[in-house]
């Protein structure tokens, strides 16, 4: 093991790369100006948001946050390990399963879930119909609030640790493993001193992009009735369209963002590398007599996190609606055509993150402490509300950008600035993987920089790089506050589609645009499952 | 090759489910015009930016673009809030035409920080000055009314409040819902209730249900939801919302009551949702066009109809059951002297502890 920076940052990166990393944290920068610009203009004439509503806010931002990462990382890294490194059975189709919850907004899981649960919602009625209980007899309001929030969060990103965990887990060697066992280390104490530090940067990682999001999340805490900084600096703009205080409000947000990234890098920056020479396959355990339990496990969060909320879209697909719902209604060829608009817009723009987020992760511990401060300032719109990015944009867009290419390039500069980081971070933790000697060695052999990274880099990083260009996509067709605010009028996507009935409480209208966008979200699924599964071929072969 | 086969299988299960649902949508599909909403520019292209939904909203411009073929109306519907965010920092390179509004407040806000452009729409003069813009920046299209809506299964109509003032009563307790500080028509309600009674007479009502430990929600929709399913016996809404939740298929054991209706009370709290020009527009006389359009008779009515709401033009016919409501029962200030109290509202609903 080694550490990466001190040893990858012996070469000059070329210009080009530095000047991409440059507009890209240009790009970054946007939404913190306009917060800094707007907010310092309001000062004094603005209400300043009291100290009590401050701390109740900072409270359940952050409690949210971290119960949600947790939730997020306990299920991802037990997901992983259980199919990753047991004798399961169908381990495919578990590894499918337990990434279908990330096909479902968390919105739209948050909706499902508040129609089954709520206080005399549909699982307490049933439970009043048939003499089991009272109405309030039963704590339902527990849904609401931060438990509730957490809880849907954590479920649906858990991927987000998933498939770094898994694989980490799927390239790491067995030969430490198989020393230590030879040296008779027991079972848990080897998984404690070298599965889990194998997999922290994997692990902390993911959890740190379920934190950032969650920190920024909108729809989930609005539903779940849970007063966050997000929401309420949404609603900061209500009524007096308040736009300075909401931009104060978001200052102690992004300061958060650029803790959590710093602390991140102090953490888990310097990543595990494996030896190139000494690779050996991992043993499978045995499950023996904790098979039932881990299939209970499975099941359960599988049944919880995908199980209710296609059950419920499909029960409001059929149930009948009223005549305003009626008007909701959109024409199907219609649908059809936003879902064909949605996936292409998609695939376009997390093309271009993914490429762009390539040069920043290559930037950011190869070129010293400017590419480093260069490709985190990339990061900071992460935590950031959909409504503050998208409306720094509109500012900065209308006074830059010629009329004719306005459309929809602000939009795609929003989604940029909102899935960059996700991106950099998924690239980022590819790469470490990789051991610098490897690319040394290209080197040694007399390949440029092109061709050590056209033959060594790309091919190693690249199931990686597919799975975070597959991440990226499922984050566009399911963003919703920077769309709403800045498609071109007349642009739709299926996102939009849904949140309007849901708006108007009109669940039915919403069923259908919900269940073809987990429909879309199946073809980057088979992307992630393609090099997920030749991944282990990819490493396996001889160095 | 086993996952491919996972997801042919839960595409079909997709399909099928589509396939199935269908003939209960039918009806609504065969109603609404077959007209994309992309569509090639004709002559001229008409931005609106709408803070009604789309459903409410859509039927109108269709309509219009029969009666203009040379205008395409290009539809953008959203929050209220954020398009009028989207507008002022749009100021410098104006997107839109046209802003509907669900709340007069946010057009009289728009107007005051002069990024609307005045035009007087036909038939203006025949509506109470009192819901006029005396600049004619914006043109208001419908009322609607504050209420209050009740469930029939917790309570009965003789126990039901008869005003605003009754949700004071102590036997309320933890009964109602009401939409938070944030939700601009409860600004509106608040800063009308200032206006009206004081800021003592305001401050009483939402000491009254703050001290009720009345839940405060982010929007009316799930007011209307939580009332009618029984979570709570009483929401504060405007009116339409209490006709939805009435009209749904289940869970709709509710009624209303019209609060301030007695000879000598200060009559029915209502809120306009209205329509502007944006200032320095790229199609001012198409979005001219479209704001006279939303004036005329058929248009009125036809807003009545999408969402039980009270037309502003005077005499045209209500949805089918709307409770009617006469002028003389409605508080007389006019609309822009209640924007004038809107920060003293905000401000009373926080010292009051309305979150």
């Amino acid at each position: 093991m080694s550490r990466t920076d001190k040893l990858a940052r012996s070469y000059n990166p070329p210009v080009g790369l530095l000047i991409i990393t440059t507009c890209a944290a240009l790009c970054g920068c946007i939404p913190a100006l306009y917060i800094m610009y707007r907010g310092l203009s309001a000062i004094g004439n603005t209400y300043a948001p009291n100290l009590t509503l401050l701390m109740t806010l900072v409270m359940n931002t952050l409690s949210f946050g971290v119960l949600a990462a947790l939730i997020a990382g306990i299920l991802g890294t037990l997901h992983a390990i259980i199919i990753e490194r047991t004798d399961i059975i169908f381990p495919n189709i578990w590894r499918f399963l337990v990434c279908t919850p990330f096909v479902i907004p968390p919105y739209v899981s948050a909706l499902c879930l508040l129609a089954l649960l709520r206080p005399h919602g549909l699982f307490e009625k049933w439970l009043v119909a048939q003499g089991l209980s009272s109405y309030g007899a039963l704590p339902f309001d527990a849904i609401f609030g931060v438990t509730g929030s957490s809880i849907v969060i954590g479920i649906c990103l858990s991927p987000y640790v998933f498939f770094p965990v898994s694989a980490a887990l799927r390239q790491g060697s067995g030969h430490f493993m198989e020393m230590a066992k030879q040296n008779g280390v027991p079972f848990w104490r080897r998984q404690l001193h070298i599965t889990l530090p194998h997999l922290a940067p994997a692990i902390g990682g993911g959890m740190l992009l379920v934190l950032l999001y969650a920190l920024a999340d909108f729809g989930v805490p609005a539903l779940l009735r849970l007063p966050t900084f997000s929401t309420t600096i949404y609603s900061r703009f209500a009524g007096d369209v308040d736009r300075g205080g909401a931009a104060l409000l978001s200052l102690p947000l992004m300061a958060i963002t650029v803790i959590l990234l710093l602390v991140q890098d102090k953490l888990f920056g310097h990543g595990v590398i494996q030896s190139a020479r000494a690779w050996a396959p991992q043993r499978l355990v045995r499950l023996e007599r904790f098979a039932t339990s881990t299939y209970l496990i499975l099941g359960m969060t599988i049944l919880l996190s995908v199980g209710t909320p296609l059950s419920m879209l499909l029960y409001w697909l059929v149930s009948p609606v009223s005549p305003a719902e009626q008007a909701s209604f959109v024409p199907y060829g219609q649908l059809l055509f936003i879902m064909v608009q949605t996936v292409a817009y998609a695939i376009l723009n997390a093309s271009i993150i993914v490429i762009v987020a390539f040069v920043c992760a290559r930037t950011l511990r190869r070129a010293g402490t400017l590419g480093y401060i260069l490709s985190r300032t990339a990061q900071i719109g992460y935590a950031l509300p959909g409504i503050v990015v998208a409306l720094s944009v509109v500012l900065v867009s209308t006074r830059l950008l010629p009329v004719a290419v306005i459309g929809v390039v602000p939009l795609g500069i929003a989604l940029f600035i909102r899935f960059v980081p996700q991106a950099i971070q998924g690239i980022d933790v590819a790469l470490m993987q990789i051991a610098p000697t490897l690319e040394d060695a290209g080197r040694s052999m007399g390949q440029n920089v092109y061709q050590v990274l056209r033959r060594v880099i790309v091919p190693l990083s690249s199931p990686g790089i597919q799975t975070t260009w597959a991440l990226v996509f499922l984050g566009i067709i399911k963003e919703l506050p920077a769309t709403l605010i800045l498609r071109p009028a007349g642009f739709d996507t299926l996102a939009v589609r849904i949140w309007m009935p849901t708006s108007d409480g009109f669940t039915a209208a919403a069923a259908l645009p919900a269940l073809l966008l987990v429909l879309c979200a199946v073809i980057p699924f088979s992307l992630i499952f393609r090099t997920q599964s030749n991944v282990a071929e990819t490493v396996k072969q001889p160095m | 090759m086993r996952y491919r086969l996972m997801y042919f299988l839960l595409s079909s299960i997709l399909v099928a489910s589509c396939g199935f649902a269908a003939p209960v949508n039918q009806a609504s599909v065969e109603e609404k015009t077959t007209r994309s909403l992309v569509t090639l520019p004709a002559d001229t292209t008409l931005i609106v930016y709408s803070g009604r939904s789309e459903a409410l909203i859509k039927p109108v411009v269709d309509a219009f673009m029969a009666e203009n073929p040379s205008i395409t109306v290009l539809l953008k519907a959203g929050k209220d809030s954020e398009l009028a965010a989207a507008i002022l920092e749009e100021q410098a390179n104006p997107q839109a035409d046209v802003f509907i509004t669900t709340n007069m407040l946010t057009t009289i806000a728009l107007a005051k920080k002069s990024v609307l452009s005045a035009h007087e729409v036909p038939g203006i003069r025949e509506i109470p000055e009192r819901y006029q813009s005396k600049d004619k920046m914006w043109t208001p299209i419908t009322l609607r009314a504050r209420v209050i809506m009740y469930n029939t299964n917790l309570v009965s109509a003789d126990q039901a409040p008869k005003s605003f003032e009754d949700l004071a009563d102590p036997k309320w307790k933890g009964k109602i819902a009401a939409a938070n500080s944030t939700n601009g028509s409860m600004q509106a309600h608040i800063a009308t209730l200032i206006a009206v009674s004081g800021t003592r007479g305001a401050a009483r009502f939402l000491e009254g249900l703050v001290a009720n430990e009345t839940t405060f929600f982010g929007g009316h929709t799930d007011v209307r939801k939580a009332v009618g399913a029984g979570e709570f016996a009483i929401g504060i809404v405007n009116h339409y919302y209490y006709e939805l939740q009435r009209h749904e298929p289940t869970d709709n054991a509710v009624a209303v009551v019209y609060s301030g209706q007695e000879e000598g009370e200060s009559g029915l709290i209502v809120n306009a949702t209205a329509a502007a020009i944006i200032k320095n527009s790229p199609h001012p006389e198409a979005a001219k066009k479209f704001l006279d359009f939303l004036f005329e008779t058929k248009t009125q009515r036809q807003f009545a109809e999408l969402n039980y709401e009270y037309p502003i033009v005077p005499k045209i016919s209500l949805a089918p059951d709307v409770r009617p409501i006469v002028d003389s029962q409605i508080i007389s200030t006019p609309f822009e002297e209640i924007a004038g109290h809107v920060a003293e509202a905000a401000q009373l609903m926080g010292s009051a502890g309305v979150p």
